[in-house]
């Protein structure tokens, strides 16, 4: 179980994997919380434009799809939404479509464009450098300190999310915070990870935890201890068995999905205690 | 299970010990350098390939096994240029191998010396020239086979010198076949000399200037860029202007816009073998031109 860790590789696609993780599940519960599952595949998608584009233009490969993804996550920031028909995944769904059509389209015009695409969406997490361990180290640590930092603006915006509660203002500072901090380790995490264990990353962990608990800290740690959990089985998969790390830890995730779910459903069919039921 | 695990752990490390008394390890990136690594190296050798016959060696997924071999390894092949360079440097360098990496004793380029085709006068990404090196399909060549065979047989005798007589034996031995079958090849290829057919993707020019074929034009309208609309109106276009009966493409692509162009043409789509194991029948490097000169003529008769 333990003697993968006798290789370097491993353990350095280990270490990445906690730090991805850790960050990804704790944002996933803001993610969910507002709605917006999707805001990492169309930032995702947005990035790949940024590469398609520098392409293109045959300059800027690294700073161009950072600064493609930031400006998306400027524009997602201003969704607002009065209308109680429409939902915040349906605008995020149209970004979407038309970034993965516009790639597409310069991609057709730009000979080794796809490979170059492959690169952003596809990264590999048991051939990373330590450079790239060092940057994605630096850049996770200033987005947790500027999440616990700010931990009560943000937390309060997500409970108005959840509840429902459109704010009025056209523009709002720490909405732009968080979106800007989601598209940064989306950007990073994905050249490293790859576009699903990253999507994986996010959702699994935070809605898991919201299955199994309530108050804040309990749904933190348990987001934290499902994306661990999930990298440490996933690699020991990937190892024993020879598949590619990134895949085996979707698929751990997914079975720790399954079982929370069981637990779930198990818990539903026994009796319940009254004061547990209540909301907080 | 955890037991289980315990037990296939220890017989591979027993069964790896057992091996590494003599013999030398080399990792190949392609099969069709595994093939011939195998026969100059013969049973001093054990050989890996990391890609498989019928993947796009552009692109490989890495897992686990690949750094586990190459961490191992005491030899390692490549074609170079750029055709791998998407996945095997990053392999290479996480192996933390010293013994293999670019420069060192253990790292064969297989493409040294090797007369170089389509090599661009400009570096002009949007003329389609994805590869700045020259085309990287050179093994496609099966004189080309000799010296990619001659460079594996100097990686061997360097890591060792001792059995230096024995793989230069074999490498005279692979030549000797070769030309024989090279022969045989180019006879069965005769009566379509100046042939004209289309390819889906610009990895034929070496077979091609070998065989005295004609590649008219591509399904892709650049290297690496899908089929489009325009593209296959004029694909089929020059193919009726022309009376090219064959399309020739590889196990990874997919046939839909060939099957579309036949349908419209009546030319017949030629999957062919790019690599040794691109198919069951496909064993060695000579299997894979015994296998194209079969198919191809009788797709032209």
């Amino acid at each position: 179980m333990f003697e993968m860790f006798q290789l370097d590789f491993i353990t350095q696609a280990f270490l990445i994997s906690v730090i991805t993780g850790l960050l990804l599940s704790y944002l996933g519960l803001h993610v969910v919380g507002r709605g917006i599952v999707f805001v990492d595949l169309a930032l995702g998608q947005i990035s790949s434009l940024g590469v398609a584009f520098s392409d293109y233009i045959e300059k800027g490969k690294t700073i161009i799809p950072i600064v493609f993804t930031l400006a998306g996550a400027f524009a997602l920031s201003f969704i607002n939404i009065r209308d109680k028909r429409l939902k915040q995944e349906a605008i995020i769904g149209i970004i979407y479509a038309v970034a993965s059509a516009a790639t597409v389209m310069l991609i057709s015009k730009t000979p080794h464009g796809d490979s170059d695409i492959q690169e952003v969406l596809f990264g590999n997490i048991l051939s990373v450098g330590s450079e790239q361990i060092r940057l994605i180290s630096f850049v996770f640590a200033v987005i947790a300190f500027v999440h616990i930092l700010f931990y009560k603006k943000i937390a309060a915006l997500t409970k108005q999310y959840e509840n429902g509660e459109t704010h009025a203002g056209i523009f709002n500072f720490w909405n732009f915070i968080f979106y800007i901090t989601i598209g940064l380790s989306i950007v990073f995490a994905v050249r490293i990870n790859g576009v699903i264990p990253v999507f994986s990353y996010l959702i699994i962990p935070a809605v898991s935890a919201i299955m199994l608990a309530r108050r804040n800290v309990v749904l933190v740690i348990t987001a934290l201890a499902i994306s661990l959990l999930g990298a440490f089985f996933g690699l020991n998969v990937s190892y024993h068995y020879d598949f590619p790390a990134g895949s085996s830890i979707v698929a751990m995730l997914g079975a720790l999905f399954f079982i929370v779910s069981l637990i779930k459903t198990a818990k539903h069919f026994t009796p319940k205690k009254d004061h547990l039921q209540k909301p907080l | 299970m955890k037991q289980i695990t315990k037990i296939i752990f220890l017989w591979l490390l027993l069964t790896a010990q057992q091996t590494t008394a003599s013999t030398i390890k080399v990792v190949t990136t392609l099969t069709d350098l595994r093939s011939i690594a195998e026969m100059i190296g013969g049973d001093k050798v054990e050989t890996f390939s990391i890609a498989t016959g019928f993947q796009n060696p552009h692109f490989v997924d890495p897992k686990p096994s690949y750094i586990i071999k190459l961490s191992n390894a005491d030899l390692f092949v490549t074609v170079g240029l750029d055709l791998e360079s998407g996945w095997s440097p990053s392999l290479l360098a996480s192996s933390r191998n010293v013994k293999i990496q670019r420069g060192s004793a253990g790292y064969v380029d297989a493409s040294e010396g090797v007369p170089l085709q389509q090599v661009p006068s400009s570096i002009n990404r949007a003329e389609g020239d994805i590869h700045i090196y020259g085309n990287p399909h050179y093994w496609l060549d099966p004189l080309n086979g000799k010296i990619i065979a001659k460079n594996i047989c100097d990686g061997l005798t360097r890591i060792s010198p001792a059995n230096k007589n024995y793989f230069e034996a074999n490498l005279n031995t692979f030549n000797s076949k070769l030309d024989a079958k090279i022969k045989d090849w180019q006879l069965k290829m005769a009566p379509f000399k100046g042939a004209k057919i289309i390819a889906y993707h610009n990895e034929w020019c070496y077979f091609e200037n070998r065989f005295n074929l004609k590649v008219v034009d591509f399904l892709e309208p650049k290297p690496g860029i899908p089929p489009t609309p325009s593209q296959l109106v004029k694909i089929i276009g020059e193919i009726k202007s022309n009376g090219i009966k064959v399309i020739i493409t590889s196990p990874y692509f997919s046939t839909s816009s060939s099957d579309v162009v036949s349908k419209q043409t009546g030319a017949r789509t030629a999957v062919l073998a790019t690599s040794t194991g691109a198919f069951e029948e496909v064993k060695t490097y000579f299997d894979v031109f015994d296998y194209n000169v079969r198919k191809l003529t009788e797709e032209l008769k």
